[in-house]
């Protein structure tokens, strides 16, 4: 057992051998290989991508909602969003499933933005009195959560910061988002939220 | 658990499976008069992919590849779907059908690198770590991963 890993340490030195999961192919059909260069583990703002998902996460179990209602939660986010489900999202944009750093990094912003603004709504929130069965918490969670993600919709909308984030998923990787203001088009590549303090509620 | 988890009794099972079958279908999961033709809808969608709704097992089969599905329409994180395994699977009582979820989820192509990759994610990142519950699921893949080789396809258990 290793005391420490070190946080770019080859899979090879882990102590589960991972290259043991592997699929055996038909004979004659050569493995295609879809490994992601690795890019991610120091990639800048990762951390703070990493932990704007376990925030969200942890808000939505402190409150009583199960694994299903964590999927179902974020799944509608990426829905009123983008207008598609994350396997869609990613498959939109030629990124591995679920690695977010291989998608725009305005969408990530985007998904990271979101996912602090309603992991604070949820936080601050409380269940009504006598709310006891799992699918009823579970629904009341949902609803708050989409109330949340619509209500950031608009504000950014109406502000013009992302402007509709359907707008923003089409957009290919690295081409800046041009937004129209009150003193003509302006490209903006990445928009970096310096802490939660900006983020608009 | 001193109280019995809901995916151990078959009624449980029903109403989980029910709710996610209403997800994943994008229908509202309906009450009252409307119920029972929607409730009829989703028995025989059940019973033609899998089997008689007499049986536990049945209903075992099918809440684990709704939860499948319905875990790859929605998840975003890799290191997520290790911990709904590891952590949420003991603690909400469903980890014994943790085989039946990844012989469904590992039918998707992409799913074995996911599973990889969280893996290796939470491997390296969590100092200090036992890994006990990742050595476990890392055996249930690899099982997984065997039960195709074997059958030339995905295919489900046997019911313990």
């Amino acid at each position: 057992m290793l005391d420490k890993p070190l946080p770019d340490e080859p899979a090879s030195q882990l102590p589960l051998d991972l290259g043991e999961l592997t699929r055996v192919e038909p004979a004659g059909k050569p493995k295609k290989s879809k490994q992601p260069p690795d890019p991610a583990l120091t990639a800048p703002g990762r951390e703070e991508r990493v932990s704007s998902r376990e925030e969200f996460v942890a808000a939505i179990k402190t409150l009583g909602g199960d694994a299903i209602c964590i999927q179902r939660a974020t799944g509608a986010l990426y829905r009123i969003v983008f207008g598609m489900t994350t396997a869609q999202l990613y498959k939109h944009h030629g990124a591995p499933k679920n690695e977010r750093d291989f998608l725009p990094i305005v969408v990530q912003h985007l998904i990271q933005l979101h996912e602090l603004i309603n992991a604070e709504k949820v936080r601050n929130h409380t269940l009504p009195t006598g709310m006891e069965a799992q699918a009823e918490i579970n629904e009341h969670i949902l609803v708050v959560v989409q109330k949340q993600t619509r209500q950031t919709e608009i504000y950014l909308s109406t502000h013009k910061l992302f402007g509709k984030g359907t707008l923003v998923a089409q957009k290919k990787a690295s081409s800046p988002i041009t937004i129209e203001s009150e003193y003509g088009p302006l490209d903006i590549p990445v928009l970096e939220l310096e802490n939660e303090s900006d983020i608009p509620f | 658990m001193s109280q019995k988890s809901p995916y151990h009794t078959l009624k449980g099972l029903k109403e989980k499976s029910y709710f996610l079958w209403c997800y994943l279908t994008d229908v509202e999961a309906q009450f009252g008069a409307v119920f029972a033709e929607q409730y009829a809808r989703f028995k025989q969608a059940i019973r033609s992919q899998f089997g008689d709704l007499r049986y536990r097992v049945t209903w075992e089969r099918a809440w684990s590849s709704l939860t499948a599905d319905h875990l790859w329409e929605n998840l975003d994180d890799n290191r997520f779907l290790i911990q709904l395994f590891t952590e949420f699977a003991p603690q909400e009582g469903w980890d014994h059908l943790i085989a039946f979820i990844l012989d469904r989820l590992l039918q998707n192509g992409e799913a074995l690198d996911c599973i990889k990759r969280g893996l290796e994610r939470i491997l390296q990142l969590s100092p200090n770590a036992e890994f006990t519950a990742e050595r476990k699921l890392f055996h249930a893949v690899q099982a997984a991963l065997a039960r195709q080789t074997a059958t030339g396809r995905a295919s489900l258990p046997t019911a313990a």
